[in-house]
């Protein structure tokens, strides 16, 4: 389907589910707003189709559960991150994306194109990383390469090089003696060689060490300001945080959330504990920015969560016996926790 | 079909096919090398098969070993090459779709932009070449040890043989392949297709032993089998080639079918 956005939001019509809502376009600081806004209004120029439209997606194996009613759009320029814990349906959804697996019911659409009944249209507008990185074992760095760019028209060498220098590979090794870091990062080049619009990586950075996940992650951010679209799958909470603009939250095979980073940001708590030299009363921690998640001994010890502005809280303590404080950095984790433990909703 | 997935898999199967064909070599300069002893003793040997029962002299196809040809059908062509290169066939053709679906590597093989059917029938091309070779080379060598023994076959008789032998081949490479397509794991598509290949064996057996189990013998590939009778008398039966030629393409045609419509899930 084609979508026409006469400005940075989809119209009325586009923002009726929840999913939807959620995907208009998002503010982002500095010069990466600026690149989004103008890649946007180049696609609306273009009358580019969504790079990825998912519709009441469902996927079922029989007893066991596949996916349920997955309904999202990725926008173009966009990175989204799919996140959720191990048998939720990220590498399902993928899979349907790719074309692997025939849907049950729904479909998933690629830049308008259907991703079952025309899979090799789709996959030429796609650079792909699976989820477990099982290689030809056989072949040499080099060779691997050399095959998966062999059905590519749009095979850069001088791309491929410099991806390979950025990550330091050595392509002369067979794959059966590389490390698994080493198979990632040649996961990664054969992903981003091509020069795909559009990025579907499953687990992206699984298996690099921190130096090269910092690289990883950079070259993501540049693969975005050169205009691509990303759909990557994650259990690393810190590493979304960096890199995605919005984050589905999929859960025993239903989505519980489509969020912007922002949004999320928003919503995130401190984690604080506080120990006072003499039991405090509940009430004098009753403040509109605090949540009290816990008190033990006889109000002396206190676990508490700070959404907002720390300041009232660090006024509070200042008149009450503090003996000892405790605070823990803001991250997405808690929120994730919360969506996890949670009961799945219904769309 | 892929050029490229043709490129690579005549890569993969080359040292397979090297030693697959070294391996004919040496039994075919082996048999060759007793030819003389056999031909000394034609009398003696051809009254020690009177005494085989029919069966046994059916199943192994041995008949005539007074002359060359017969010799070389007993002892090589009936029932030892089909033995040696229906395993490199069924290895291979197992190995398509379910063999990627076992390593974990079928994600990313289907991640490239080009049809599933396309990327199938490369390999199932690079896998004809393949049975072509070692057929051309078992010809030859034939060819050679019979100049060696001062022996005379025909070219014609030759170019049989190499049909023939090719003919069964395609047919196990196109079933195995289709199982290949219906299976997720490598072990039950080799499985099934050796255990259709034997069965269709003892049928052959079974109908040639009654009048009463002839009909079994349109049940089994093995009765459209006859190398020998191609090298000796030149042609090849063109009805039984072609059944087996048609039973390979029709498989094969039906699993690129299943494979276009299948579920890849790891």
């Amino acid at each position: 389907m084609v979508r026409l956005y006469c400005c940075s939001r989809p119209p009325a019509c586009a923002r009726d589910s929840p999913a939807s809502q959620a995907s208009a376009h998002l503010p982002r600081p500095g010069l990466s707003k600026a690149v989004g806004l103008c890649q946007r209004r180049l696609a609306i120029l273009r009358s580019v189709p969504v790079p990825i439209e998912v519709k009441d997606l469902t996927r079922n194996y029989g007893r066991r559960r596949g996916v349920l009613d997955l309904s999202f759009n990725v926008n173009e320029g966009e990175v989204f991150a799919f996140l959720g814990p191990n048998g939720a349906g990220k590498t399902t959804t993928i899979r349907q994306l790719m074309g692997l697996l025939r849907p049950s019911k729904g479909s998933a659409r690629v830049f308008g194109l259907d991703c079952w009944t025309q899979s090799p249209r789709v996959k030429d507008k796609i650079g792909f990383l699976p989820g477990e990185m099982r290689l030809y074992e056989s072949l040499t760095g080099k060779a691997f390469l050399d095959y998966f760019a062999s059905f590519r028209r749009s095979h850069d060498p001088k791309r491929r090089a410099a991806l390979v220098e950025r990550l330091e590979l050595d392509l002369s090794q067979r794959i059966r003696h590389m490390s698994k870091g080493n198979r990632q990062k040649l996961g990664i080049v054969q992903a981003l060689m091509h020069d795909a619009p559009l990025l579907v990586l499953d687990e992206p950075s699984s298996g690099l060490d921190p130096l090269k996940q910092v690289t990883f992650l950079q070259l993501l951010h540049d693969e975005r300001a050169a205009g691509k679209t990303i759909f990557l799958s994650s259990h690393a909470i810190p590493e979304v945080e960096r890199i995605a603009d919005r984050v589905g939250i999929i859960r025993e095979g239903r989505l519980v959330a489509v969020e912007s980073i922002d949004a999320l940001k928003a919503k995130r708590a401190r984690h604080a504990e506080v120990l006072f030299g003499q039991p405090v009363d509940s009430t004098r921690l009753a403040l509109d920015s605090v949540r009290i998640l816990s008190r033990t001994d006889d109000g002396k010890r206190y676990e508490l969560a700070v959404p907002g502005d720390l300041r009232p809280l660090l006024r509070t303590l200042a008149d009450l016996p503090l003996e000892d404080l405790t605070l823990a950095s803001a991250d997405l984790e808690t929120i994730f926790l919360h969506y996890y433990a949670e009961e799945p909703k219904t769309q | 079909m892929s050029l490229s997935q043709l490129r690579r898999s005549l890569l993969d199967q080359r040292w397979t096919l090297l030693w697959f064909g070294l391996g004919i070599t040496a039994y075919t300069l082996l048999i060759a090398a007793f030819w003389p002893t056999a031909k000394n003793n034609a009398a003696l040997f051809s009254s020690y098969i009177s005494q085989l029962p029919e069966a046994f002299v059916k199943a192994f196809g041995i008949a005539d070993i007074a002359h060359f040809e017969g010799f070389i059908g007993a002892e090589e062509l009936n029932f030892m090459w089909p033995l040696i290169v229906l395993v490199f066939v069924i290895m291979a053709a197992s190995s398509f779709v379910a063999g990627e679906i076992d390593r974990g590597t079928i994600e990313l093989w289907l991640s490239v932009p080009v049809p599933r059917w396309r990327l199938l029938s490369a390999k199932q091309i690079a896998l004809v070449i393949g049975i072509v070779v070692l057929a051309a080379v078992t010809v030859a060598l034939i060819a050679v040890a019979a100049r060696l023994a001062n022996e005379s076959l025909s070219t014609s008789g030759l170019v049989a043989t190499g049909a023939v032998l090719s003919a069964l081949c395609i047919a196990v490479a196109g079933y195995t392949s289709l199982f290949s397509s219906l299976f997720s794991s490598r072990g039950a598509a080799a499985g099934l297709a050796a255990g259709v290949t034997i069965g269709s064996y003892l049928l052959g057996i079974l109908s040639g032993i009654s009048r009463d189990f002839d009909w079994l013998r349109y049940l089994s590939i093995t009765s459209a089998f006859h190398p020998q009778q191609a090298l000796l008398g030149g042609a090849a039966d063109a009805a039984e080639v072609s059944a087996l030629v048609a039973l390979g393409v029709v498989t094969a045609l039906l699993s690129l079918a299943v494979f276009q419509r299948r579920d890849a899930n790891p």
